[in-house]
Formats: structure tokens, sequence, C-alpha cells
């Protein structure tokens, strides 16, 4: 339960963070984030597959995620030079969801083929360490989630290329008129948001079941706790995502000691609930909050 | 034998015309008309596909069968067996078909409003979220909850089309292209009074139209559910035809997907456009289909994934290279005070949308 919990919210919080960031840089929301983050998911099946420990994975997941996250805001870059407008952006991204999704399909049952291996409904736990009776998956998703929140902040306050992708948030012509190279300082967080996302998606089967399908319904968890965060601050919604995580499990947990277990596959409605309240009672989200709190 | 086949093939493209036709004419009112990017159509589909698994079944238990004690759900093929001799009957079938027709619509338009209402105040890409939410949690319900359509299993329903007797695929057809042909007359007149020019001002400039004392926020909510209501009348026809309701049927893809790209290979504020965007999709995709096989040995994958990628990539070519479709929108001609249409007025719009550029 608190293993869940735990590992839940960090790859929660880590996938919320890097989508308010990707929103916060060019203010489209991405619905293809949750498919990119597991296709560093089959990344993993592949190498354990191959016997190797599958957290020499990471890097490799970084890399290769980073490098689909750029190629997408290069996609993304281009359409917007051809004077896309917002909802076609959107449908853009959810054009290359369906298209990731597909390939990811295809690698799966190439996988299965060749390596025969069961390459739906896996998880990797028995690929993970223990050390003092807990999975290693938690260290590692812990590490990993506090390292990111924390790199991130010194990334945005403390460098020049941080500054400059605040700069370009707050005013994208002002920053380009400074002299700014926005086109290139975006398209390398890009690089690096595609990073972190991998490294979630990469932990993710070292706990949870796994499928081609799983974005389908992560995304709606990634846009609960980006909500709850309230989209226009990245540590809300890293926040946020830590939050709906743990609603989530322990909602989940309750609901089916109280009512029955026949509950459990409807555990998608808590994200779901989450957004819906959070848009009806506080659209602006924790880092609304925040700031209200700021003024008085 | 071949000529019967082929005709049923036709008949099958044209049922699936219709009700694509119904579902992307909602979408179409949405965002082509009013601005409304709803990325959850399927939500207002699966609420037609839940009405259709529900109630004929049920109502027509309760009014023929009330003694016998049986569960629609899971006594399904007794039950069916039982209402067999009613649902021949002309004078059953129809009011039962149309009844649920009617709540279709209003259960698809109650569906709108829920979804709409913590929203519809917030920005356009906040209205998406809300709505792709919203309709992963009620595909959730419906995929399973047992009570609706035994799950992923799904149910047969009762074959309210059978009174047509030995006419069944053609009247089938002929009906489902009578509410189509009635629900397009009724969107496109909608679009083309005063009713539907509001809806454009507040699509190309909300606080103006705010300005001119218009009540946005009550507007766009309107337009959600009507057209919320319509596409829920499109997931309803969609198990009728079969006479069957299979969750899996109604799928983010197949329902917010094609509708999407249908809508922006037709063009957008154009209901004609809709109608040959929805032809030619519907026969590229029964094409793409038929020829699997075709390709299926030159691919070093499974073909099945075939579709969703050229989908996809058909999809960003048409945003990037013509996001105004086959069909753009009609300019409004109007005449002005001395007799003249407003061509020279239109020009000098274009061009100074041009210079803005």
């Amino acid at each position: 339960m608190i293993e869940e919990i735990m590992i839940q919210s960090n790859i929660l919080a880590l996938l919320a963070l890097t989508f308010t960031l990707e929103y916060l840089t060019i203010g489209v929301p991405n619905f293809a984030h949750a498919t990119i983050a597991f296709v560093s998911a089959y990344v993993a099946l592949a190498i354990y597959l191959l016997g190797i420990n599958v957290y020499i994975v990471l890097p490799i997941a970084f890399l290769a995620s980073s490098f689909l996250n750029f190629s997408i805001y290069k996609l993304l870059s281009f359409l917007r030079r051809q004077k896309v407008s917002l909802v076609g952006l959107m449908i853009s991204t959810l054009a290359i969801d369906m298209i990731i999704y597909s390939l990811m399909n295809i690698f799966a049952d190439y996988l299965a083929y060749v390596l025969k291996a069961y390459t739906r409904s896996f998880t990797l736990r028995v690929a993970d360490f223990t050390f003092g009776g807990l999975p290693g998956v938690i260290y590692v998703s812990s590490i990993i989630c506090f390292g990111s929140i924390i790199g991130w902040y010194f990334l945005l306050t403390k460098t020049k290329f941080g500054v400059s992708m605040r700069a370009i948030v707050e005013n994208y012509r002002l920053a380009k008129t400074l002299g700014i190279n926005t086109e290139s300082v975006l398209g390398s967080a890009w690089f690096l948001i595609g990073g972190f996302i991998g490294l979630s998606g990469a932990i993710y089967p070292l706990w949870f079941s796994m499928n081609p399908w799983a974005g389908a319904d992560m995304i709606v968890r990634i846009l609960a706790a980006s909500i709850l965060g309230g989209l226009s601050n990245v540590y809300a919604a890293w926040v946020g995502g830590f939050l709906v995580g743990g609603i989530e499990s322990l909602g989940i947990y309750y609901i089916s000691s109280l009512i029955g277990s026949w509950f459990t596959p409807f555990r998608l409605l808590i994200p779901a609930s989450v957004v819906f309240l959070t848009l009806g009672l506080m659209p602006e989200g924790i880092a609304g909050l925040i700031e209200k709190l700021r003024w008085r | 034998m071949e000529m019967w086949l082929l005709l049923n093939l036709i008949f099958d493209i044209l049922n699936f015309f219709f009700i694509y036709l119904i579902v992307t004419l909602s979408l179409n009112l949405h965002y082509g008309y009013c601005g409304l990017p709803n990325l959850g159509l399927y939500f207002s589909v699966i609420g037609g596909g839940i009405i259709a698994a529900i109630l004929p079944g049920n109502l027509m238990m309760l009014s023929f069968l009330k003694e016998n004690n049986l569960s629609f759900i899971y006594d399904n093929e007794k039950v069916l067996s039982l209402l067999a001799p009613y649902v021949l009957r002309f004078e059953v079938a129809v009011p039962f078909f149309l009844l649920s027709l009617i709540i279709a619509f209003l259960f698809g338009a109650s569906l709108g409003l829920i979804c709409a209402l913590p929203a519809i105040r917030l920005r356009e890409d906040y209205l998406a979220i809300s709505l792709i939410c919203m309709g992963e949690a009620l595909r959730i319900i419906f995929y399973y909850a047992e009570p609706i359509a035994r799950g992923r299993l799904g149910i047969r329903i009762p074959n309210l089309f059978a009174w047509l007797g030995d006419f069944l695929t053609i009247g089938k057809t002929a009906i489902l292209g009578l509410i189509a042909g009635f629900i397009f007359l009724i969107i496109n007149a909608l679009c083309n009074s005063p009713y539907g020019r509001l809806l454009k001002a507040i699509r190309e400039n909300e606080v103006t139209a705010e300005c001119v004392g218009k009540n946005v926020n009550k507007i766009k909510l309107e337009v959600l559910i009507i057209g919320s209501g319509f596409a829920a009348i499109g997931g309803f026809l969609l198990a009728s035809s079969f006479a069957a309701v299979t969750p899996d049927a109604y799928t983010r893809i197949d329902w917010s997907f094609w509708p999407w790209l249908i809508l922006m290979v037709g063009g957008m504020g154009n209901n004609v456009g809709i109608f040959i965007g929805t032809l030619l999709i519907l026969a590229c995709r029964r094409l793409l289909i038929m020829s699997k096989h075709i390709f299926a040995p030159y691919l070093p994958f499974d073909v099945i994934w075939l579709e969703p990628i050229l989908l996809g990539i058909l999809l960003l070519l048409i945003i990037a290279y013509r996001p105004s479709g086959i069909l753009s929108e009609k300019s409004p001609r109007y005449k002005t005070l001395f007799g003249k249409t407003n061509d020279s007025i239109l020009n000098d719009y274009t061009r100074g949308k041009e210079l803005e550029k």
C-alpha cells in the first residue's frame, strides 16, 4: 500500500511537472505526454529481455525520450509557423499520440515475436532489487522525483539558460527582441523535459502492470495533477502530482474496503473527479491558491 | 450471391456514413460554428450507447414480460427470444424506437451540461482537458459497469428494425438516412439563422460578442448541450443498427479522432463540407480495410496498425497545409444600403487580414 502510494506519487509528480513545463513553454497541452513516457517502458523491457540490468536502461531511456520529445517540439514548432491555431495544435498532439501508440504496439509485437516474451500486461518487478525490505524502485523513483524538482529549480533560477527559458515563458516576443535564441532554448528545454518523461516511463513497469494502452489512463491522471497544480507553476504541478497519486491510491483502498473490490477498475474516476472539482471550485489550482495567500 | 454481398457492403457503408455524419455535424456545431474544442466528443456518443443498452430492452420487458422476473442483462438471450414476437410489430417497435431516440438526445444533452458546467467559463485548452477527462471517465464506467452492458462483454438489444421484415437492410439504411437528413436540416437551419451568426461572432471574438450584450457563456452552454444531444443520437443509432451494444465499439479513436479528421478534411463551419468529408473519409477507410490483405505481405508489421498511423499522418498534413479543408467556410454575403453585395467590403477585410499576417 505505502509502496504503491509512493511510487505512483513519484511518477505522477514527475509527469505532471514535465507536462506543465511543456505547457508553459509553448502554451499547448501535449496529449501525447503519457504515451511518450511509456515508449521508455518498452525500451526497458527490451533491455531486460536481453539480460541486462533494467537500471542501466535509465540513461538510454533518457536519451531516447529526449530525441522523441525534441522531434515532437520541432513538429509543433513547424505547425506554429504555419499559423495553426491552439486547437489545431492540441489535435496535432492527439494525432502524434495515436502514431506513437501504433508504433509502440508494432514494437511490442516485434519483441513478442523475436524474443518470445509477453509484451502486454507485463511488469518488471522480478528485475528489481530490494533494500531494507523495500523494492528498489521506491528509492530510485524518489531520487529521480526529488532530484528533478531540485534540478529544475536550480536550472530555472540560477542558470542563464533557465532565465532565458523563463523570459520566453513570460513574453515570447520580448525575449526574442532581447536577442534570446528562442528556438534553440525551447528546443533544448523540450529535449531535457523529454529525458525526465523517459525516466518516469522506464521505472513505471518496475511496479505497475504495463500495456501499450496504459497511456490513455495515465494522461487523465497527468491532466488531473496539472489542473490541480494550476498549469501555471511547475512546483505546484509537482505537488499536484503527489496529491493526485496519493488521493487515487488511498481513495481506491478506502472505497474498495467500504463497498467492495468491484470498484477497483473504476479507479480512474478519482483523478477525473479531481479535474471536475478543481475546475468547478478553484480553476487556478494550487498555484492560484499560493498567489492569493501571497497577496494577503 | 456476390451481388447480394456487394449490396450488403454498400448498405453497411451507408449506415456508418449516416451515423458519422450526425456525430461530425454535432462536432461542427461545437467547433466549426462556436469554437468549442470538443476533444471528448465520444463522451456524448457513449451516452447514446448507454441509453441503447439500458432503455429499449428494459422498457419492453417492463411492458410485456412483467411477471417473468427476468434480468435484461443476465438473462439477455431469453429476454430477447421472448420479446421477438413484439419487435416484429410496427406499432410496438416504432414508438419504442422513437421514445429511446428522444431520451438518448435528452441524456446526451444533460451529459453535455454536466461536462460543460465547470469549464465553460474557462479558456479553450481547459475546456478541452475537461472534456477529455470526462470522456475517459464515462468510457471507464461503460467498460466496467456490469449493470449497463455486462462490462466489456456487451449485450444484445431488441432489434427495433425487425418489423421491416424482408426489407430490413434497405429499410434500416433508409431510416438512418432520414434521421441523418433531418438532423442535417436542423443544424443547417440553426447555423444559417441569426443564432448561427451569433455563434460565429462568438467564435471569432468572444469579447466583442460580450460587449454587444450577448451572454457568451450561456450560448456556449446551449451549443454544447444541443450538439451533445445529437452526438448521443449517433451513439444510440450505432447500437440500434447492430442490435447490440459493445463498449469496445465506443473508443476515443472511433468517436473523437475520426470525427475530427472528417471535420478537418471537409472544412470547418460548412455543413456541406462535412457531408463530403464524411463520404470521402469513410470510403477511404473502408477501402483501406478491404485492401489490408494486399498490403499485408509487404509490411514488416501487423497491418491493423496501418490505419491509425495513416490517419494520424493525414490529420497532421491537413492541419499543416489545408486547415480550411476541402470546402472552406462561405463568407457571409449581404446587401449594403445601396443594394450592392458586400464583396468590396469583404475584399478589404481579406486584404486587411493579409496585411496583418
